[in-house]
Order: structure tokens, then C-alpha cells, then sequence
């Protein structure tokens, strides 16, 4: 991946689930993750299409494993890679380069 | 009790995701449905489901669904107003559009019912893909593909071995098989289907008794578990009768532990469950070859299928080392789901192809007079645009009003699909899984109620494009009705694509039922019929009894004027009868599906012999034991030297045998006859042998037959070809050899012959000899010549030489005796085979 493109927002929220979890990230830990920290319930099946894109992109790695699921039922376990850890520092230093200047939250304080 | 998650959306989600994701996306969300279950309640776990399952689809379908405006939706109460205002002022109009959208609506929800149920359902027992079929793989043929490797079913002692054997990736095997059993009460004795099953089976599919308990196992314990229907019709659905009553069956007193609901689709239906156990008879080595039980097992929850295949083929490696009928074969472990839908999948996407290729249809044809009424009704749009109405609000006004008639659509279709379902239903076989399940459930229902608003709003979007180029008017219009229609010849086009489409599905099942009809069989259809029997196991119980039994009927039917006979596999049975064998002298291990029939059956089936003989009366228990194989069965399809050697041999004696001696002897013709040479034959027939055979038996003239064959090959050269010519004839093709040398070689023959003894008995041999080319230049009549010759050493006292064109010298033996042993004479008058 180059420098020119930027995550898009539903991938910066699963790299930063995949960042949180570290190595019991899969399918339905994701989901829970993302639906605990933000209350947000996303689609599973939208996840692993985003996962597979950034797989593509060399953003993260998956393998088939028996870990931490109940049952130790077979998943398929994500990791972040370095190029991943890359595309999100440098979200968030677009973000913070844009947020400066601006109060916040903005829908309060900005009236 | 665990909530299950909505099947028809688990479906769904599974048809909407990427192939290689769908176990782990199914299993992520079952995980989080339990979870949200338990902190919320099913109800709100399978809305969660449902929720999933839609933005699947959507996922799927449509990329940008958060790019939709929702501001979109203000104002949608007037347009439903609207429309239904539209609808009512024109009757004929509404009538026609959601007539023609419900009528392929409801064959989409007829199609799609019998697909559902049959096909896509998951199969009614937990986490059914975790259920397999154990298979063992033929070894791979030299040449052949690896995909050609068939796939079996495995032998009473492989699987009793493999449910012994301390599985890592599997946590229980089973076998499965069904039985027709005898059941004796006090109104008499009565058949019936049981199922006869490895205790594990209840484990692995999870088959939950009803009442009392799954068969235990103990193996001295004669035990029954009823069906369900089985229960109610004998016993009223009386518990009282579970851990008291017993059921006499084949002669032996079963205790009723349980009473069950068997899961549809697999196993097939039966009235009751029995206990698999063998005997020792079938657990010796030869049994291994027999490869007729249906195994399965289930995968641990630890284990995924792949990991069960590795584990099964190490298993069978591991065994071809111990045992040559394992010997490079390899194994394997299947989704049961996908090898009983396995022969379907393909019917089963054409129809639902056909399906939904005729809503399509209907999709069109309705869009199509959605647009015509919107040229006509420009009039009206013309107001609404000059009034300020935006584009893009006409454009939502027609989606509205085409979704209301989608939804009307479904109604209809569903009422309609119900109907027609009961008819369809009907002609699937019966011996499709689940056949008997199809109906119009609330699942598909919801489906078909989704797929009208969905062909609505097509059409909406259809006929609103098809209509857009029409210019706006107020005012009479001079051009007259569809002449500005933009994408007539678009939807012209669809249709006759389409409809070419339907057209040519149904000329292609056509002509593959008349290729049907066309092929050739391997015998005369024609008037055959077939009948099942089966000989009582308790009134019948030694296989001698049963022969006689047999022989009884057949007779008795023959008798009728009937021609009969008895197969245990006739064609198109569906009988699936393999049986492992090795060809001696190598250990390489075959196998064949094989037939036990009686000795009319070729002629009864007028199935045709293309070499060698069929079956006579003479084939019986205490003979040579032989088998007829079938001209394209794999044996002969190989062609291996093993093979040629046998095909050219004489079971009994190890010479030639006569197709071989017929083959060469054109060759020897010609090979003489280019190079000027001679080439001598002859005739050898055992004297009085059958006078042998039947003072001593059978067994002792076999005796008599291998020992001429030993002398036979003894006595002559290494270029000569002796052989069995049939019976207690014989025959020798002396390449480069006069009569003289020709009656050299009988005299040694002759005098060796009568040294031999056997049982303390001796026998003689006549002989006649021939030359080509003086008495002949074909077979047929080299033969005769040294057949009369022999007929001559015959009625001139037996045990001597003639050659032919010799003179008969004067016998003390009375012609009339002689003239019944010879073999000319006996040939000719031996029945000939229709």
C-alpha cells in the first residue's frame, strides 16, 4: 500500500478492534469488541469482507486456528500486521492534523 | 433449552458470504447469537439474526447501502396514498400487473419450497456439518486420474474397527444399515423395516429418545427402539409398554427401551432400531472385501471435516499394511449433507434457475405495461413537473406504486404457491431426502414476500426507466401511445431472451429423456418384471434350505409357463453389491459389484454372451465355483497381462482354453499357409468319462480333467497349444508338424494317460488326428477331420490313435455305443442356448 490512500472509516474501526483483541481476534470477538467499546452492532459478514480487502492490502493476517473460541471450535483468527499499525497511526494523524483548531465536541460547543 | 438460531436466515447468510468464509461467519454468528441470547432473550438474539442475515444481503447487493438518503423516506405516506389512489381508479390496469407478477411469484415460491426444504434446510440434527460419512478410496489405477477414484462404503470388520480405534478428530463412529426383519405375535408373523445401526448413531445424529433410552451397548441384550408412528399405531402411544414390553423379531425376544422421532432425510425411514452386531462369519478376513455398510461419524467440535479426511486416510493407510484388501487404498470423511444432496444439487439449481428465470419473465412483461401506462398517463406527469414535482420524485411515486403491486403480488402468489405446492410435492421422487417435507413454511413465505417487494420495486425501476425519454405534455399529444417508449426494443429483447432462454431449458430436458430412452441397456427391457422375495430368515434359517427353497420357486413359477429367474441385483435395482478379490498370483487387490443369479437369468434377461458360456445346471455348489464378467466392467477394461492370461485359460485344468485355441488357429492358418508349411491337430476326448463322473461324482472327474491336463502339457512341445476344448474334450494345435509327428504326439499322450492313476482308478483317452492343409484349410473343417478321426478310434474300441483318411479298422466294440460317446454326435444333440 502507498501513502495516498487512507483507511476508510468502517476499516479504521475493525483495525483498531483487531488492535485491541491482539491474538483472540476472530469473527465474533471483533463484533463483540466493537459492539462493547462503541455500541455499535456491525455486520459480521460485512467484517470478514473488510478483513479480506485488508488482507489483500497487507494490512493483516489470518490463519485457520483452534484458540480461544468456546467449544475451541475452529475460527479464523486475524492479526494486525505492521502495515496495519502503519494505516492507522497515519489516520489518525490525518484526523488530528484536521481536528486542529476546532473546538470539540463541535455540535455543542460550535453552535 | 438452547435457542436455535432462524435456519432460513443462517441460510441466507450462508448463500450472501464468500464460499471460503461461510463456516467461520456461520459459527462467529451462532456464537454471538447464544451471547446476546443469554443477555437478552431469544426474541431479541434472532431479530440480531435476522438483522445479520439482511445486512448480508445487502452487503452482497448493495455496496453503499449508508450512502441512501434517508430524507428520502419524507413524504412516503402521501405517495402510498397516491398510488392506491392510481391503482383503485384503474382496475383492469391493477388487476393485470399483479396478476401477472403473482403468477411467477408463486412459482418462485413453489420452486423455491421444494428447494428449500430438500436442498438448502440444514439437515435436522445439531451442527450438522459436523456429521460425515466415512468412505474408503479405490486404489488409483495405473493411468488414471486421480479423480476417477471411486469412493466406497466400508466392510463389517473395517468398521468395527474403526469404532474400537482411539480417534483424535472424531468422536464417534457408526454404522447404518436397514434390515427387513420377521415379527411374530399372536395374530401371526409380519414383516418389517427396521433400521440396524451401531449404538453410537443415536450420539452422533442426536436423536433424543422420546421416552426411555437409546440402545445400549451390550451386545448379549436383544433391544428395539420404536419410531414415534411405529408406537402410536402398535401401542397407542402407550409409555407403560417402554422398559416392559418386548417385540419378537426373527425369532428372538427384544426389550423396548425407547421410543424416538426419527430426523427426516437421513437415515431413511424405518419402524424401528435394532442393534448392528456380527457374527463371527462376517468378521473373517474375506469380509473386508465387502464394502456394503454406510458409516458415519461426527467430527469433534475441536476438528474440522479436513482434519477428520487426514485422520480417516491415515487409519486406512495404516490398515493396508496389515491387511491386502486395505492395500493402497486411501480414506476419506464427507459432509453427509453434501453426499445426500450430492445427485440433486444439479436438478435442484435448475429449478430454482427456472424459477426465478420465469419471475424475471413476469418482472418484465409487467414492467412493461408499468411503462406503457406511464406514456399514457404523461399527461398527468407533465402537470406534476410543471407544478414543481422534481424527477426524482416521480421516480419514487412509480417505485411506490410498483412495490404496492409486488406486495399485492405476493399475497396472491401465496395463496397460489400453496396450492400448486401439493401437486409439485408429488412429483418429486420419493427417494430424494426430505421429499416428504416440502410445504409453504413461514420461512419461505417471508422469502417470497421480500422477493415481491423486491420484483416491485424492479419493476418500478424498470418501467420508470423505460419510460423516461417520453416527453412531458400537456395538452393532446399529436404522436399516438408508445411511440416514444425509450427502451421498447430493450424490453422486447428481454423478453424474447428470456422467454428463448425457457425454451431452450425445456428442449435440452427433453432431449436428454429421449438420449434416455435411447440407450442400450444391456438387455430386453422389453416385458421384463420384477417381483422382491425374500426367504425367511426363521422358517429358512441354513443357506441349503434356502437353495431348495429357491429351486421350489422357481420351478413352481417355470411351471406357471412364467420365464423366470432369480437375480439378487437386477439392473436398475439400485442394489449395490461390491465384492474385494485378488487375481492370483498377485496380491494387487480388485473388486467388482457382483450378482447371484440362477442359470436361466441370461436368458431370461436376453442379455447377450459375448464369450465363453453362461451358467448351466451343472453350476452348482460341490463343482468348480465360476463367474461370467460383465464385457465392461473394469476387470477387461484393464487389459493387463494378468488378465489376457486368464481370459485364455482354463479355470479347471490351467490349458488354454477353447476361445484362445479358436484365435490362434486362424493365426496358425495363415502363418502356414504363407510360408507353404503344415501344421497338424488334435482331438482327445476321455473314454466313458461320463460313466466316471457319475459313479464317482463330480470332484473325481475333476481329478480326471486335471490330470489329462498335466499329461497333455507334458506330452507335447513348447510351441504346441493343447487345450480344453469343453467337457472332456480336448485339443492340440501342433504348429510345423505332419500327421506322423501329429500321431507321435497322441501315442504319448495315449500311453502316458493310461499310467496315471487316480483313486486307484485309471482311465483311457481316444484321439483323432488331422493335417492342414490335406483334410482341411479352415478350423472348422481341420476339426471335423480329426473329430471323425476320433469317432473312428472311439467305435473301434477306445483307447487308440486315428488320423484322419485313415481306414476304420474292424472293432469288437458295439457301434451303437460308441455312436452315443462321440463328441460329434453329443454336440449336436446338446440343447442349444437361445
Amino acid at each position: 500500500m502507498g501513502g495516498r490512500d487512507y483507511l476508510g472509516e468502517f476499516e479504521l474501526v475493525v483495525l483498531l478492534a483487531l488492535a485491541r483483541l491482539g491474538d483472540d481476534a476472530y469473527g465474533a470477538s471483533i463484533h463483540r469488541e466493537i459492539l462493547d467499546a462503541t455500541g455499535r452492532d456491525v455486520s459480521i459478514p460485512a467484517v470478514y469482507v473488510t478483513l479480506k480487502r485488508m488482507e489483500r492490502k497487507a494490512l493483516v493476517s489470518s490463519r485457520v486456528g483452534t484458540g480461544n473460541a468456546p467449544g475451541r471450535r475452529t475460527t479464523r483468527d486475524y492479526r494486525l500486521l505492521a502495515e496495519g499499525e502503519a494505516a492507522i497511526d497515519r489516520s489518525r494523524a490525518l484526523l488530528e492534523g484536521l481536528w486542529q483548531g476546532l473546538s470539540s465536541p463541535l455540535a455543542e460547543g460550535g453552535g | 433449552m438452547k435457542p436455535e438460531v432462524p435456519q432460513l436466515a443462517r441460510a441466507l447468510v450462508r448463500l450472501f458470504s464468500a464460499r471460503e468464509d461461510r463456516p467461520f461467519i456461520c459459527e462467529d454468528l451462532g456464537e454471538r447469537f447464544l451471547a446476546i441470547a443469554e443477555e437478552s432473550g431469544a426474541g431479541a438474539a434472532r431479530r440480531w439474526y435476522w438483522s445479520q442475515a439482511v445486512r448480508a444481503i445487502s452487503a452482497a447487493a448493495v455496496p453503499d447501502l449508508d450512502l441512501l438518503n434517508r430524507r428520502s423516506w419524507q413524504g412516503l405516506i402521501g405517495d402510498i396514498r397516491q398510488s392506491l389512489r392510481v391503482l383503485r381508479r384503474k382496475p383492469l390496469y391493477t388487476a393485470g400487473v399483479t396478476g401477472t407478477l403473482a403468477i411467477g411469484l408463486a412459482s418462485a415460491a413453489a420452486v423455491l419450497s421444494v428447494a428449500w426444504h430438500v436442498w438448502l434446510a440444514p439437515m435436522p440434527f445439531p451442527d450438522p456439518e459436523r456429521v460425515v460419512r466415512l468412505l474408503e478410496v479405490e486404489p488409483l489405477a495405473a493411468g488414471s486420474a486421480e479423480v476417477e477414484r471411486t469412493r466406497w462404503r466400508l466392510s463389517p470388520p473395517f468398521l468395527e474397527d474403526l469404532r474400537a480405534y482411539d480417534w483424535t478428530t472424531v468422536s464417534a463412529v457408526a454404522g447404518v444399515s436397514r434390515n427387513v426383519l420377521d415379527w411374530r405375535r399372536e395374530e401371526g408373523t409380519s414383516r418389517i423395516t427396521a433400521l440396524v445401526v451401531s449404538p453410537e448413531l443415536f450420539e452422533i445424529l442426536g436423536i433424543a429418545p422420546l421416552f426411555g433410552r437409546a440402545l445400549s451397548f451390550d451386545e448379549d441384550a436383544p433391544e428395539v427402539v420404536l419410531s414415534e408412528a411405529f408406537w402410536r399405531r402398535v401401542f397407542g402411544a402407550d409409555p407403560g409398554v417402554v422398559g416392559s414390553g418386548s417385540l419378537m423379531l426373527s425369532g428372538e425376544s427384544h426389550r423396548i427401551v425407547g421410543v424416538v422421532r426419527l430426523p427426516s432425510g437421513y437415515p431413511d425411514d424405518a419402524e424401528l432400531i435394532v442393534r448392528m452386531s456380527f457374527g463371527p462369519d462376517q468378521l473373517v478376513l474375506g469380509m473386508r472385501g465387502a464394502r456394503y455398510i454406510d458409516v458415519v461419524a461426527r467430527v469433534a467440535p475441536t476438528h474440522s471435516v479436513d482434519d477428520a479426511t487426514a485422520e480417516m486416510n491415515r487409519v486406512v493407510l495404516s490398515f493396508g499394511e496389515r491387511f491386502a484388501h486395505h492395500r493402497g487404498w486411501g480414506g476419506e470423511a464427507v459432509s453427509l449433507t453434501e453426499e445426500l444432496m450430492r445427485p440433486y444439487r444439479g436438478v435442484m439449481g435448475l429449478l430454482l434457475a427456472a424459477g426465478c428465470v420465469f419471475l424475471l419473465l413476469a418482472v418484465v412483461n409487467v414492467a412493461g405495461l408499468v411503462a406503457a401506462r406511464t406514456v399514457d398517463g404523461r399527461h398527468d406527469r407533465g402537470i406534476r413537473l410543471a407544478l414543481g414535482a422534481s424527477e426524482r420524485r416521480l421516480m419514487r411515486g412509480s417505485l411506490v406504486e410498483a412495490v404496492l403491486v409486488g406486495a399485492m403480488a405476493g399475497g396472491f402468489a401465496l395463496l397460489v404457491a400453496y396450492g400448486l405446492l401439493i401437486p409439485l410435492a408429488a412429483l418429486v421422487p420419493s427417494d430424494v431426502p426430505r421429499a416428504g417435507d416440502v410445504r409453504l413454511s413461514a420461512g419461505v413465505g417471508g422469502a417470497i414476500l421480500a422477493l415481491a417487494l423486491l420484483s416491485g420495486w424492479l419493476v418500478g425501476l424498470l418501467g420508470y426507466l423505460l419510460s423516461r425519454g417520453v416527453a412531458p405534455a400537456i395538452g393532446r399529444s399529436a404522436t399516438g401511445i408508445g411511440t416514444g417508449l425509450a427502451g421498447r426494443s430493450a424490453l422486447v429483447a428481454s423478453q424474447v431472451a428470456l422467454t428463448t432462454l425457457l425454451a431452450t431449458t425445456g428442449a435440452g430436458v427433453i432431449r436428454h429423456v429421449v438420449t434416455l430412452q435411447g440407450v442400450d441397456l444391456g438387455f430386453e427391457a422389453q416385458g421384463v418384471a420384477s417381483a422382491e422375495i425374500m426367504a425367511r430368515g426363521e422358517r429358512y434359517p441354513t443357506p441349503e434350505s434356502r437353495a431348495i427353497y429357491w429351486r421350489v420357486l422357481l420351478q413352481n413359477l417355470q411351471a406357471r409357463g412364467l420365464d423366470v429367474a432369480i437375480a439378487t441385483s437386477p439392473p436398475m435395482a439400485g442394489v449395490n453389491m461390491p465384492w474385494g478379490f485378488r487375481i492370483e498370483p498377485t496380491d494387487e487387490q480388485r473388486f467388482a459389484q457382483y450378482d447371484i443369479v440362477s442359470a436361466d437369468y441370461f436368458d431370461v434377461m436376453g442379455i447377450e454372451v459375448i464369450e465363453g458360456r453362461v451358467f448351466t445346471e451343472e453350476d452348482r455348489v460341490g463343482n468348480v465355483p465360476v463367474i461370467v464378467i460383465d464385457e465392461a466392467s473394469s476387470i477387461l477394461r484393464e487389459q493387463n497381462v494378468e488378465l489376457e492370461r486368464i481370459s485364455m485359460t482354463d479355470a479347471l485344468t490351467s490349458l488354454f482354453n477353447r476361445r484362445y485355441v479358436m484365435q490362434e488357429f486362424d493365426k496358425e492358418i495363415h502363418r502356414a499357409s504363407r510360408h507353404e508349411r503344415k501344421f497338424a491337430v488334435l482331438m482327445m476326448d476321455v473314454d466313458r468319462f461320463k460313466q466316471y463322473n457319475d459313479s464317482f461324482g463330480h470332484p473325481a472327474g475333476d481329478q480326471v480333467l486335471m490330470g489329462m491336463g498335466r499329461v497333455v502339457r507334458e506330452a507335447t512341445r513348447e510351441p504346441d497349444i493343447p487345450a480344453r476344448y469343453g467337457g472332456e474334450e480336448f485339443i492340440v494345435l501342433l504348429p510345423d508338424c505332419d500327421l506322423q509327428g501329429a500321431v507321435d504326439a497322441a501315442e504319448r499322450i495315449r500311453t502316458r494317460l493310461a499310467k496315471e492313476v487316480f483313486d486307484g482308478r485309471q482311465v483311457t483317452v481316444s484321439i483323432g488326428a488331422s493335417e492342414y492343409p490335406t483334410h482341411g484349410a479352415s478350423a472348422k473343417d481341420l476339426i471335423a477331420a480329426a473329430d471323425v478321426a476320433l469317432y473312428e478310434a472311439k467305435e473301434s474300441g477306445r483307447d487308440r490313435v486315428m488320423a484322419a483318411g485313415q481306414p476304420a479298422p474292424k472293432t469288437d466294440a458295439p457301434a451303437d455305443e460308441a455312436k452315443k460317446e462321440s463328441p460329434a454326435a453329443r454336440r449336436k444333440a446338446a440343447p442349444k442356448k437361445k
